[in-house]
């Protein structure tokens, strides 16, 4: 990220967390109290800690804005330019690859489950040859679910 | 006197069924610790409920390899992947990772291997010969103290990770703070921030937010780049030159005497201890521009501090039944299972437990040198892989670890969550090792603040009261301010009015 990039996120992040520090200390403030006093309260530690918090966003991003970080704008080519980058392609594979791993683990048994992922994610990133992704994640599943599931006794879906 | 019966105790396990028993169990540990998600904790149980049966020396000794490999073996990963395999070596990633993209992969771990070794020599002094001593400087820290220490940590790892802007340092720790409170509270066990996520009623287990944090944002950066992957051919000597060694001599014993201390206060554990050591390494150095961009004092600052911090954690285990440290913890329940009593008593009952046991430590450090030394080479060949097919096969590895630690889905959706806010943090220059230390932390705080208020009725005067704690105070503020302008102002007025007083002083004895 560039200075003026990484101004214009200081003011976004400013924002957002002294946004998630008031949210933070108003459910705390809600939190029971108890005999021993106000102190004593569970909801004591988030409301000192939330109001710590947003005294440091507030700085963050007051310093961002007297450096100019509020002049944001959206263009056309911000969204062309992300679109056509191979990687931001490629972070969406992974991050989709890890979700349908995710939703599937429990459901598909951990040995095909972990196959099939070390075979597809190996394929599309060129890791290596294709008979070699296809024996690497036959192999490497294998001798995973031994060691944890027989040697260490985990239980694996 | 102690140190024949410590001599005794090593000459005594020096047969060979023990030490392939000990060998056997450091390796063990080394490919614990290397695995990412797989803790020195996760692992001594894990090997507790295997050695159920066996006999309370061997079992023992076991578990002190698994304990001394594990701590030792997260290095690897952290030097070579950039992901720590376990919590202690967090630090290790600061200059770790930039030597072997350097080239210096090898020399890396070589210097990491002698450093660890050293850093458990000096827990292995601490254990042997002071533990009586040494356990009754931990029952000074109460609620006050524990609370101080537990902020300077997170204050100082702050400070280090953002060098260039603080700010962002200390967000990222409070944030990991405010997230640490999430889950059931200790005192009055009212269930805070879950919205009814029974899943959360316990809180965020570390494993998922290490493993999140370090090695997925890892795996996604790495395979979100086309893959460039630098081939670095990593020359250099394993073994570490003797004028390393030497001109870091004071580095060494600093690292090992902070490791030392921060183990044997109960429940601080071996990760605080390499980012303090870290920190004054830091601080002490001719040349701290150099930190984070692969300096050798902080690599062995970190690595010494922490396996110092193993024998430091076992000294109150010892003398009064209460761990320095989670895998000191695991440790003594196994000590307890295998019907061996520690305690106050243990010195009166069965005096010469303690240097059968350090000897046990001794020869858990030495296997780990030889091992640590004789298999760089074939770990240096994984820097030579694509990373399409290293880093799937890491994302498996962390998974496993991850599920492992409960058996519940849950924890690999947290995984990913704070490897999705890490991802971010990571692009904005906000440091995620404060993060993480927070989330450590952060229990520990809420507790000690709490209960430190009740005890005094709302009061904050005891909070400054004794000497340690006004030590600690006294460092969180220099940590916190000592490179502001007023305080640099007042600093170099101070040193000036001593260099006068002194010139005057001279003149007139003159």
């Amino acid at each position: 990220m560039t200075e003026n990039q990484l101004r214009k996120a200081d003011f976004l992040t400013g924002i957002l967390l002294s946004t998630f520090s008031i949210l933070w200390m108003v459910t705390a403030w809600f939190m029971p109290r108890y005999k021993q006093g106000l102190y004593a309260a569970p909801g004591f530690p988030p409301v000192f800690f939330g109001a710590i918090l947003l005294i440091l966003s507030l700085v963050l991003l007051l310093r961002s804005a007297l450096k100019g970080g509020y002049r944001i704008r959206l263009r056309r080519d911000h969204w062309e330019r992300i679109k056509a980058s191979a990687a931001v392609r490629r972070f969406t594979v992974i991050t989709l690859f890890i979700a349908v791993f995710l939703v599937l683990f429990g459901k598909v048994p951990f040995l095909a489950l972990s196959s099939l992922f070390l075979f597809g994610s190996i394929w599309y990133y060129k890791g290596a040859k294709l008979w070699v992704a296809a024996v690497v994640s036959v192999v490497a599943s294998t001798t995973i679910w031994y060691i944890f599931s027989v040697v260490f006794m985990v239980p694996l879906p | 006197m102690g140190v024949i019966k410590l001599f005794e105790a090593i000459v005594q396990l020096a047969n060979p069924m023990d030490l392939l028993l000990m060998f056997g169990a450091t390796f063990l540990g080394i490919m614990i610790g290397m695995l990412p998600g797989l803790t020195a904790t996760m692992g001594i149980a894990l090997l507790t409920t295997l050695s159920f049966r066996w006999s309370a020396g061997n079992a023992i000794l076991t578990l002190v390899g698994i304990y001394i490999g594990a701590i030792y073996g997260g290095s690897r990963t952290a030097i070579l992947l950039n992901i720590p395999g376990t919590p202690a070596n967090a630090a290790t990633c600061f200059d770790g990772y930039p030597l072997a993209r350097q080239g210096k992969g090898a020399e890396a771990i070589g210097l990491a291997t002698t450093s660890s070794f050293l850093g458990s020599c000096v827990g292995l002094i601490a254990l042997a010969f002071f533990t009586p001593v040494l356990g009754n400087i931990a029952l000074e820290f109460k609620s006050y103290e524990i609370f101080w220490l537990a902020i300077f940590g997170v204050a100082i790892c702050g400070n280090l990770t953002a060098s260039k802007d603080h700010l962002k340092g200390w967000i990222s720790g409070i944030l990991g703070i405010l997230v640490s409170f999430v889950g059931m509270d200790k005192i009055q066990g009212y269930t805070r921030y879950t919205f009814g996520m029974q899943d959360l009623n316990a809180g965020f287990d570390i494993i998922p937010v290490l493993v999140g944090v370090y090695g997925l944002v890892e795996i996604v950066e790495n395979l979100s780049r086309q893959d460039v992957k630098e081939v670095v051919d990593q020359l250099g000597r394993v073994i570490p030159r003797i004028r390393d060694l030497v001109s870091n001599w004071w580095n060494i014993v600093r690292s090992g005497l902070v490791g030392v201390v921060v183990g044997i206060i109960p429940g601080v554990g071996e990760n605080i201890a390499s980012y303090v050591a870290y920190d004054f390494a830091k601080r002490g150095s001719k040349h701290p521009e150099e930190f984070g961009k692969g300096s050798k004092e902080g690599l062995i600052a970190a690595e010494t501090a922490n396996n110092a911090c193993v024998g430091g954690a076992l000294v109150p285990v010892l003398s009064l039944a209460i761990p320095g440290s989670p895998p000191a913890a695991v440790l003594l329940a196994a000590l307890w299972i295998h019907n061996v009593r520690p305690g106050p008593l243990l010195m009166i009952e069965n005096p010469n437990y303690v240097y059968m046991f350090s000897g046990m430590f001794f020869w858990g450090t030495l296997a780990m040198l030889i091992l640590g030394l004789s298999i760089v080479r074939p770990m240096l060949r994984i820097l030579k892989l694509k990373n399409g097919l290293l880093m799937p096969l890491v994302f498996i590895f962390c998974t496993i670890g991850t599920y492992a630690i409960n058996g519940r889905p849950f924890d690999l959706l947290a995984m990913v969550c704070f490897g999705l806010i890490a991802f971010p943090m990571r692009k904005l220059g906000i440091p995620d090792a404060p993060f993480v230390l927070g989330i450590i932390l952060g229990p520990m705080i809420d507790e000690n603040l709490r209960r430190g208020l009740i005890l005094s009725n709302g009061g904050i005067g005891p909070f400054f009261s004794s000497t340690i704690s006004q030590v600690l105070f006294a460092l969180v503020v220099l940590t916190l301010f000592g490179r502001t302008a007023p305080f640099r102002f007042v600093s170099s007025s101070i040193a000036g009015g001593f260099r006068l007083a002194r010139a005057a002083l001279f003149r007139r004895k003159g």
